[in-house]
């Protein structure tokens, strides 16, 4: 991005109930942040399957220095523990919050990223909730210089995360 | 409408039927051009036994090709998961062909002998040396990562990708199965040694799923579920490769062995 992105001023509710203060909580780490939801039948599952991928396939250090977080875009659905199951299933270290759609499109606005829609199912089916696609890397310094679109490969985040981690020191 | 399955990237999967029309056509164009060449030629020598069995051949390679090439496996396999994919070549690739060739009486191949050009670029195109490396080089064009990337996203790319499957595998065959040309010098011990070969060759896509630290096919590896890790279901798609293979070459080293032992039997004992 030509001009990084600073994390944005986000106090939501973890899986445990705890309150969670984005910028407190991931200061000095590398953190991936992502807007989705648990019901997402294309993009969420498959960055969740990637990164979990990718963090199997990182050396320890780079792992340790790293946090990926998953921030419901779709709340009333994505209880607590559905979204820990969820999350669970795919990399037991990814952590979810969730709290009220305003505030997250608060924080989305702030990151120039487009905010949550929703589009009712039709037929009786469920609701499709309209997220960005893009998961942003925030540097240990708290700003985000990347946008990782859909579509990025595993072998690309082997590549890049390591020397992402050493930039933001 | 689609007419044939390809993979469709950040498309989520859903277990509603969709019509695949030119898998429909094909199996058609086959089924007619089998009765056709049938009605032409007169197979009557044949036990009606042989005959049987080689209409149950055909059906069963019309069955192994729609199967696989029609929903859902075809876009499952197209799309999602790169296990199905390999079931998919062991289907369109491997037994498929096999049981075209052995679905055709003998007769139905003498015409060819009546044109030599013809008959002289098959013995080229089929000698036991050519067939190997042309199905091996199929086999492997066919599963490197970058064509199959770059042709499986659309019909006609999924197509080619289909019929060169189908005609390395014919290729591959020939040899063992069809009597045209003649080659006296492939004993049986030769078509087995054949066999054996291709079953126990390692080829670079097999190396590449089975051993790569990452997924090597982006299309697979960005499918939504019902694809979950890519990395395992690329290592199943080796397993399911080499072991298929295997046991396919192995069924025919069986019948070659067996017709081998039948004809030694057959023969007049010398004094």
């Amino acid at each position: 991005m030509e001009v990084p992105i600073p994390k944005p001023d986000l106090v939501l509710t973890d899986t445990e109930g705890e309150l969670y203060d984005l910028r407190a909580e991931t200061d000095g780490y590398l953190s991936l942040v992502f807007f989705g939801y648990t019901n997402c039948p294309d993009v969420c599952p498959v960055h969740m399957a990637t990164l979990a991928g990718v963090f199997d396939e990182l050396a320890p250090e780079v792992r340790d220095a790293m946090k990926v977080i998953f921030v419901s875009t779709d709340p009333e659905r994505d209880t607590p523990d559905r979204l820990r199951q969820w999350l669970g299933a795919y990399h037991p270290s990814f952590l979810g919050l969730r709290g009220e759609v305003e505030a997250i499109n608060a924080a989305l606005a702030e990151m120039k990223l487009p905010g949550v829609a929703v589009v009712p199912g039709q037929h009786g089916s469920e609701p499709i909730i309209g997220h960005p696609s893009a998961v942003l890397a925030f540097g240990r310094d708290g700003l985000a210089r990347v946008r990782y679109p859909f579509g990025v490969r595993r072998a690309d985040w082997i590549n890049d995360l390591p020397l992402l981690l050493g930039e933001s020191s | 409408m689609n007419w044939w399955c390809f993979a469709q990237p950040g498309t989520a999967w859903n277990w509603q039927w969709q019509p695949l029309i030119g898998v429909w056509l094909a199996m058609l164009l086959l089924t007619w051009v089998y009765q056709r060449v049938l009605s032409r030629i007169d197979d009557s020598y044949e036990s009606s036994r042989l005959r049987k069995s080689r209409r149950a051949a055909f059906s069963l390679a019309i069955f192994l090709l729609w199967a696989s090439l029609d929903w859902p496996l075809g876009p499952l396999g197209a799309s999602y998961l790169a296990s199905v994919h390999m079931v998919q070549f062991l289907a369109v690739g491997i037994a498929a062909p096999a049981l075209l060739l052995l679905a055709l009486p003998t007769a139905a191949y003498e015409p060819l002998r009546r044109h030599p050009r013809l008959t002289k670029a098959l013995s080229d195109l089929t000698h036991p040396v050519s067939a190997f490396f042309i199905f091996n080089i199929v086999m492997t064009a066919t599963h490197w990562p970058g064509v199959v990337d770059l042709l499986m996203p659309t019909q006609l790319g999924s197509f080619v990708l289909d019929a060169a499957w189908m005609l390395g595998g014919l290729i591959f065959w020939w040899p063992l199965i069809v009597p045209v040309p003649e080659r006296p010098g492939f004993h049986s011990l030769g078509k087995i040694a054949y066999l054996a070969l291709n079953a126990f060759l390692i080829r670079p896509p097999f190396a590449m799923m089975i051993f790569s630290a990452s997924p090597i096919y982006a299309i697979y590896e960005l499918a939504p579920p019902p694809a979950r890790d890519a990395l395992n279901d690329q290592q199943l798609a080796g397993a399911v490769m080499k072991i298929g293979i295997a046991w396919i070459m192995f069924a025919g080293v069986l019948v070659i062995f067996r017709n081998w032992m039948l004809l030694e039997s057959d023969r007049p004992e010398s004094a």
